[in-house]
């Protein structure tokens, strides 16, 4: 369908919204994005680095200890310049060489050239890292993420090499048996969390027409820790859907009108280590329009769609203009060449407004009526408004978006179709129990009427006593008994068996109330020692005597030692020791 | 990462600790001193925590408490009286990757010590303090101490103390800047372990006052309330000192207490006719000292000598 010119005509919707101010234009820097994305992970990289500088401070450290051990090190010049030049006034560096000087036979032992050479190669590279300027993050054409981050993941890895065997040194853990062969292998995925976010950060960025497909998704597959920035400026292909369909990739789609969302959604982004892919919509109609979804998913908060994606949930916007109201479309960002204006006498009632003819048939392409014309508002060169009738095209573009918007509100669990269709089931199941339930119920009412009709008859037929006219009596209530009134204190016994608590008749520690004070031990190492949590157990009652034990009981702080009964034939079981027993036990 | 390759074989081996590890010389306190419980307490919890012996370090002053570090074997530091403070402000600045410990006493931290001790609350660096308050003076046998109750009879009041005791924990609520403030008793092993388990997670200056008893010269001052708990009032709180409710059950008087709310705390504090346990007050938010002191750890000679050189050059005339 070819669309006439519309030069000099103005939509009357988006001026209604550009004299609110909502549409100011914004600057889309990507540096000032990809500082957004970089800013979380500053705490990161400084402790990295001052870990790092901490490691080559031990590495020189143990190089210099072998130095001291040389022959050289007890040289009047080497003591010299370790004192300080200064001490030469008043300190004789020579006699303290003399002091110092061994034979060679008894000189001090050097450390294995291999292991030094080792540590020399890891502070070399550690040294290289730390004098070289560092970026937080690298800029780069969204086509070249793979090159660029295989580039810095080489460089990384062999950082992390010589982490790791510095890290062995200084603990004089590394065993040239066992660590070489690791060493090789080791790679960027082995680096831990932390160490990933102290890593200079890839950023592609680019116009989302624009990017390769296949060079992403290679990237997306591969987990490369690389951070796409894309910025759309009109509507075209769901890349972020595509995006999140490689799962394990943190995905947000943002629009420059809703700041917000957009900077809190950066900072995760840069927070994950995973890949991640940001698309930005940079213009306001995107947004205002949902042509653009809002959201992020981030496979970090968990592993089911509930938990990692977040829907920006954003009602229609309609604006007032002239006294008529209009609701925004996708049509609204996307009309030039799109629309016919209608003069006032071309109004007829099939024409509707465009985003009620969404409303209304939506659902019904294939039984369009014919007669409906969608329209906008517009205002002509003069400032006047006009009708315009839209192209079935642009139609069938914003058709397609709100078809999106609900693909994607499914996603985030609003108007979830199997949800719905689990709970029409589970209402269909449960009206089938109901109408089950009622029938026999029913039922049971027939078969009890007739019940009742028979035992009528039989009552008549076999007695002259008036029959009882009970609905379900067919058999005799019992006779209550006779109410015999038992005294409260004999009921309550009854109920609650009576709890006679003796005291133990075997002495006994609770060792986890032990203060570990040595007290008992005092008075009997034998009988009391301590056990793997250094408290006090009964190791062997037998070795003391019951005076004792009940002295050690006396003197416990924690109160923790039960005394028990003597055991028979105990002489020390005195009548006053007893005593004292009796509020030990 | 979320990869199975993971280079665990590249870390240097991390050795398992027993309770022996901990264990230095024997403890020399005379039988019956709470110091013993507390010396096992902190065994106890390093070894549970597996806290490296090599990067544990025990600072203490003078007294009977301060002989905390022989017993422990890890690294230690037995200091000058009243001044554990500025020694394990010193050792924090300089190493912040040490697990630390400062035991000081009611005479060592309360009376010579008072300004490192108000000043070091302040300063909230890193450490666990551990106050072993027997409200007396048992190295010297027995004088009166800042926290004996008045009436005590001492070397230095024949006739008893006529001073109000001082209260740490009320004047510790009273610094500003104060994170961590704590109470438990020597003769309840779970609650003292708790409340060290909880001060020694905190980030910040842990302030732990140990009631305890001295077997020979105030045995008679805590007794009661080791015979009767109902003389002790136990704060509870999701945020507070969390133990096993068996032994919560011990205590028959609890109070739930948010160890959030300053006010509440310093009114359990001055509460006289109980010994309130418990977590008065925790500030995570608040100011770390040592994170100031502790800059520039990295630096080589080299870059510390221009730095020097750099500041002296803004004198130049």
């Amino acid at each position: 369908m070819s669309a006439p010119a519309n030069d000099g005509i103005r939509l009357a919707a988006v001026e209604a919204l550009r004299a609110q101010g909502k549409l100011s234009p914004s600057i889309v820097a990507g540096a000032s994005l990809a500082s957004l994305i970089a800013g979380p992970r500053k705490d990161a990289r400084d402790d990295f680095f001052a870990s790092l500088r901490h490691l080559r401070e031990r590495m020189r450290e143990i190089l210099a200890v072998d130095d001291s051990h040389a022959p050289a090190g007890v040289l009047p010049q080497f003591l010299s310049s370790a004192m300080g030049a200064e001490t030469d006034v008043f300190f004789d560096t020579g006699a303290l060489a003399q002091a110092l000087h061994r034979p060679a036979s008894k000189a001090a032992k050097r450390m294995d050239p291999v292991r030094r050479q080792r540590i020399e190669s890891s502070l070399s590279v550690l040294d290289e890292f730390l004098s070289a300027e560092h970026s937080p993050y690298q800029l780069v054409p969204a086509d070249g993420v793979p090159e660029a981050a295989q580039l810095v993941l080489d460089r990384f890895t062999r950082l992390l090499r010589a982490i790791r065997t510095a890290r062995l040194e200084s603990e004089n853990a590394f065993d040239p048996a066992i660590h070489p062969e690791r060493l090789a292998r080791l790679q960027w995925r082995s680096a831990t969390a932390d160490e990933l976010r102290a890593m200079p950060m890839v950023i592609g960025a680019g116009d989302v027409p624009e990017v390769s497909l296949s060079a992403m998704s290679q990237a997306l597959q591969a987990g490369l820790p690389v951070q796409y920035l894309l910025l759309r400026r009109s509507i075209g292909v769901d890349l972020g859907y595509i995006a999140v369909a490689h799962r394990e990739c943190f995905v947000m789609e943002s629009s420059v009108a809703c700041e917000d969302h957009l900077t809190a959604g950066l900072c995760a982004m840069g927070e994950t280590v995973r890949p991640a892919v940001a698309i930005i919509a940079t213009d306001p109609l995107l947004y205002f329009s949902r042509a653009h979804p809002i959201y992020v998913y981030n496979p970090d908060k968990g592993d089911t769609w509930a938990e990692r994606l977040t829907w920006h949930a954003a009602d229609p916007v309609e604006v007032r203009f002239l006294g008529k109201s209009e609701t925004i479309t996708p049509a609204h960002a996307a009309w030039h060449g799109h629309l016919t204006p209608v003069p006032p006498d071309g109004w007829s009632e099939n024409q509707i407004p465009l985003s009620e003819y969404l409303d209304r048939f939506l659902d019904q392409v294939k039984d369009q009526p014919s007669k409906a014309v969608p329209y906008l508002w517009l205002l002509d060169a003069a400032g006047q408004p006009q009708r315009a009738t839209v192209s079935r095209e642009l139609t069938m573009i914003c058709r397609d978006r709100r078809m999106a918007w609900r693909f994607f509100e499914e996603l985030a669990g609003i108007g979830n179709s199997h949800v719905e269709a689990a709970l029409a089931a589970a209402r269909e199941e449960m009206d089938e129990q109901l109408a089950a339930r009622e029938a026999a119920a029913a039922e049971s009412g027939k078969t009890e009427g007739a019940a009742i009709a028979v035992r009528r008859v039989v009552a008549v037929l076999t007695s002259s006593s008036r029959p009882a006219f009970s609905g379900n009596s067919a058999a005799p209530k019992p006779v209550p008994p006779p109410a015999v009134a038992a005294p409260p204190a004999a009921q309550a016994a009854a109920t609650t068996p009576q709890v006679v608590v003796e005291a133990a008749a075997d002495a006994y520690i609770d060792s986890f109330l032990c203060t570990s004070c040595n007290d008992c031990m005092k008075v009997n190492p034998r009988m009391f020692q301590y056990n793997a949590e250094k408290q006090a157990y009964l190791a062997d009652a037998s070795a003391g005597t019951y005076a004792e034990l009940v002295k050690a009981a006396e003197g416990c702080p924690a109160h923790c030692i039960h005394v028990g009964m003597p055991r028979p034939g105990d002489a020390t079981a005195t009548s006053a020791v007893l005593a004292k027993a009796a509020k030990l036990r | 990462m979320f990869g199975l390759l993971q280079d665990l074989d590249l870390e240097p081996q991390v050795k398992e600790c027993h309770l022996e590890d901990y264990q230095g010389a024997e403890a020399r306190w005379c039988p019956g001193c709470g110091d013993h419980s507390v010396l096992s307490a902190v065994q106890r919890l390093a070894r549970d925590e597996q806290l490296p012996p090599e990067r544990t370090v025990v600072v203490s002053g003078i007294g009977c408490s301060s002989r905390f570090p022989h017993y422990m074997h890890t690294y230690g530091f037995h200091g000058l009286h009243g001044r554990a403070f500025p020694v394990a402000c010193g050792v924090r600045s300089r190493r912040p990757d040490l697990h630390m410990f400062v035991v000081t006493g009611d005479g060592d931290c309360c009376a010579i010590g008072t300004a490192h001790w108000i000043h070091a609350i302040r300063y909230n660096m890193n450490f666990t303090v551990l106050l072993l308050d027997n409200n007396i003076y048992g190295l010297t046998k027995m004088q009166t101490s800042p926290t004996t109750r008045p009436g005590e009879r001492s070397n230095t009041h024949p006739k008893g103390s006529f001073f109000a005791a001082l209260n740490p924990i009320s004047v510790t609520l009273g610094i500003n800047n104060a994170s961590f403030v704590a109470q438990t008793v020597d003769w309840n092993p779970p609650h003292l372990y708790a409340t060290i388990k909880a001060a020694h997670r905190h980030q910040g200056t842990s302030f732990v006052r140990v009631l305890q008893r001295c077997p020979h010269f105030t045995a008679h001052v805590f007794a009661p309330a080791q015979e009767d708990y109902s003389r002790m009032l136990l704060m509870t709180h999701p945020d507070g000192i969390n133990m096993d409710p068996a032994v919560t059950r011990l205590f028959p008087n609890r109070i739930e207490h948010d160890p959030s709310n300053l006010a509440e705390a310093r009114a359990l504090a001055d509460r006289a006719d109980v010994y309130t346990l418990g977590l008065f007050y925790r500030d995570p938010e608040a100011a770390r000292y040592d994170l100031a002191t502790a800059q520039g750890l990295g630096m080589s000679s080299e870059s510390k000598l221009a730095a020097v050189e750099k500041a002296l050059d803004r004198f130049l005339v």
